[in-house]
């Protein structure tokens, strides 16, 4: 469980840039678990709480595209200048410059190992769709990091 | 090695020697192609040699790289899409092509790992609560019965409730506050003489014990002679309605709750008015119609003086009053 809660919140920090909305994606993701503990697979338990974190994701752009969080804004350059140095912040600025499902199912491919499907049943996508965001998320981050001759 | 006009030859005797394999005979072939004038050799038609199952399979996939599909390659095999035979191929074409070298490092770094510094802080919260614990199936059924017992038994104790609120309609339950003040409100209605005060009638607060309402019934019995009292239960021993009914003239109280004080109070008061009537006019006998003319007049009151309505039910001689049912038990005087 320490390991899921770990990757789920870094799946939430990177998609989001707010630790403490990350954080509470979290723990409602757990606490949507625990209480349908008996309604899932067990093999499919990892997979229940990426879907939910997901979607409490969406819910949160959405509410975000409503109107401007300064907070988040605050929060985000908090987050880069605390984290990462070298190659890091490159990646990341060339993740931010991504769209939200472009950025979800590399996240999700990347850090977690999803094949298309499984990536496809957490976003509601299909597979083929799954291929070509990351197709495009890859070549958008490519295309990024070639700006940055230090880093090639 | 990259296939040019200088090395083909070495690829022409690799082909016939049937050392090539299938990805650098499908290159040679388009090399050819893509070179007529070097060699005329319809023998080296792509068509012209076998191919395996799973390379035909994936011929369009892998059949050649150039600058135009090198990204596709590039992210399938990233994406660990290619297989060996496909490796090869790319493995062949960036090391002949520096700049599809750099392309396909620049895609490399793509591929993100974990950052393993991110950690969530506060794991213990996500525990599973201790009120979510898993119970067993029959552990729950179990449970659930014995919060419906306990309510049960919680609920009977209370004098001043009735449960079955919840299943009326917000009129019905109007109509069931209205029972509960009843004892105040019906029993001055009509009863002998509506010039004379009727001891009011005070909402018990204590519990009230079946033993000492039967010897207060009793003793009005005793009292008012040819009175003679019905009592209609409800499922909840503590809600009692009582019709008193004096012939001939079938006037009636009912009582809610009695309480003991109260009947001896009512019982006296009824003696003193009941006598002057039961001496002029006596009925010895009460027949049932009597006692359904008395229910039938409690049940008229009850509608015009308190707004309730009132059903009788002849079959099992019950009253039904806002969705409560309240049957004839006894008559205590018999």
């Amino acid at each position: 469980m320490d390991e899921w809660s770990d990757a789920l919140y870094r799946f939430a920090l990177k998609s989001l840039k707010d630790m403490d909305q990350a954080q509470d994606i979290v723990q409602d993701s757990f606490e949507k678990l625990w209480k349908k503990h008996e309604q899932i697979d067990n093999t499919k338990v990892k997979s229940y709480l990426f879907t939910i974190a997901y979607h409490a994701m969406v819910d949160y752009w959405r509410k975000q595209k409503a109107g401007v969080d300064i907070e988040t804004v605050t929060n985000e350059v908090r987050y880069e200048q605390n984290y990462y140095s070298g190659l890091k912040p490159i990646l990341d600025k060339a993740l931010d410059r991504l769209s939200e499902i472009q950025r979800t199912v590399l996240l999700l491919r990347d850090y977690e190992g999803y094949s298309y499907e499984e990536i496809g049943e957490i976003c509601n996508l299909n597979d083929s769709q799954v291929k070509v965001y990351i197709f495009r998320a890859r070549l958008s981050v490519k295309n990024f990091i070639g700006n940055f001759n230090l880093v090639v | 090695m990259e296939l040019d006009r200088n090395n083909f030859e070495q690829y022409l005797k690799a082909f016939q020697s049937g050392a090539l394999s299938e990805s650098e005979m499908l290159a040679f072939c388009d090399f050819l192609e893509n070179h007529p004038d070097l060699i005329e050799l319809p023998t080296l038609k792509k068509d012209s040699f076998r191919l395996s199952a799973d390379f035909k399979k994936n011929l369009k996939k892998t059949a050649f790289i150039h600058q135009e599909n090198e990204t596709d390659w590039f992210i399938r095999n990233i994406e660990n899409e290619l297989n060996h035979e496909e490796k090869n191929t790319l493995a062949a074409y960036i090391s002949l092509n520096n700049s599809a070298k750099e392309t396909h490092d620049l895609f490399l770094l793509t591929k993100l790992s974990p950052d393993a510094e991110i950690s969530y802080p506060n794991k213990s919260e996500l525990k599973k609560p201790l009120s979510m614990l898993v119970f067993k199936t029959w552990q729950k059924i179990a449970a659930v019965f014995l919060a419906i017992f306990a309510s049960g038994i919680l609920f009977f104790n209370l004098d001043d409730k009735m449960p079955e609120t919840a299943t009326l309609s917000p009129k019905e339950s109007e109509a069931r506050e209205k029972i509960e003040t009843a004892s105040e409100n019906i029993a001055p209605l009509k009863f002998l003489s509506e010039t004379s005060p009727l001891p009011k009638l005070t909402k018990s607060t204590n519990e009230t014990q079946d033993k000492k309402r039967t010897i207060a019934t009793t003793a009005i019995c005793a009292e008012t002679k040819n009175l003679l009292p019905y009592n209609y239960q409800t499922k909840f021993p503590d809600l009692e309605a009582q019709i008193i009914i004096l012939p001939p003239s079938n006037q009636f109280v009912s009582i809610s709750k009695p309480e003991q004080a109260e009947m001896q109070s009512l019982g006296k008061w009824l003696y003193s008015k009941g006598k002057s009537l039961l001496s002029k006019e006596k009925t010895k006998e009460i027949i049932p119609d009597i006692i359904h003319d008395a229910e039938l007049l409690f049940a008229q009151q009850l509608e015009e003086k308190v707004g309730i309505k009132a059903q009788l039910n002849t079959c099992n001689s019950s009253i039904q009053i806002a969705g409560m049912q309240f049957t004839r038990i006894k008559n205590n005087c018999n």
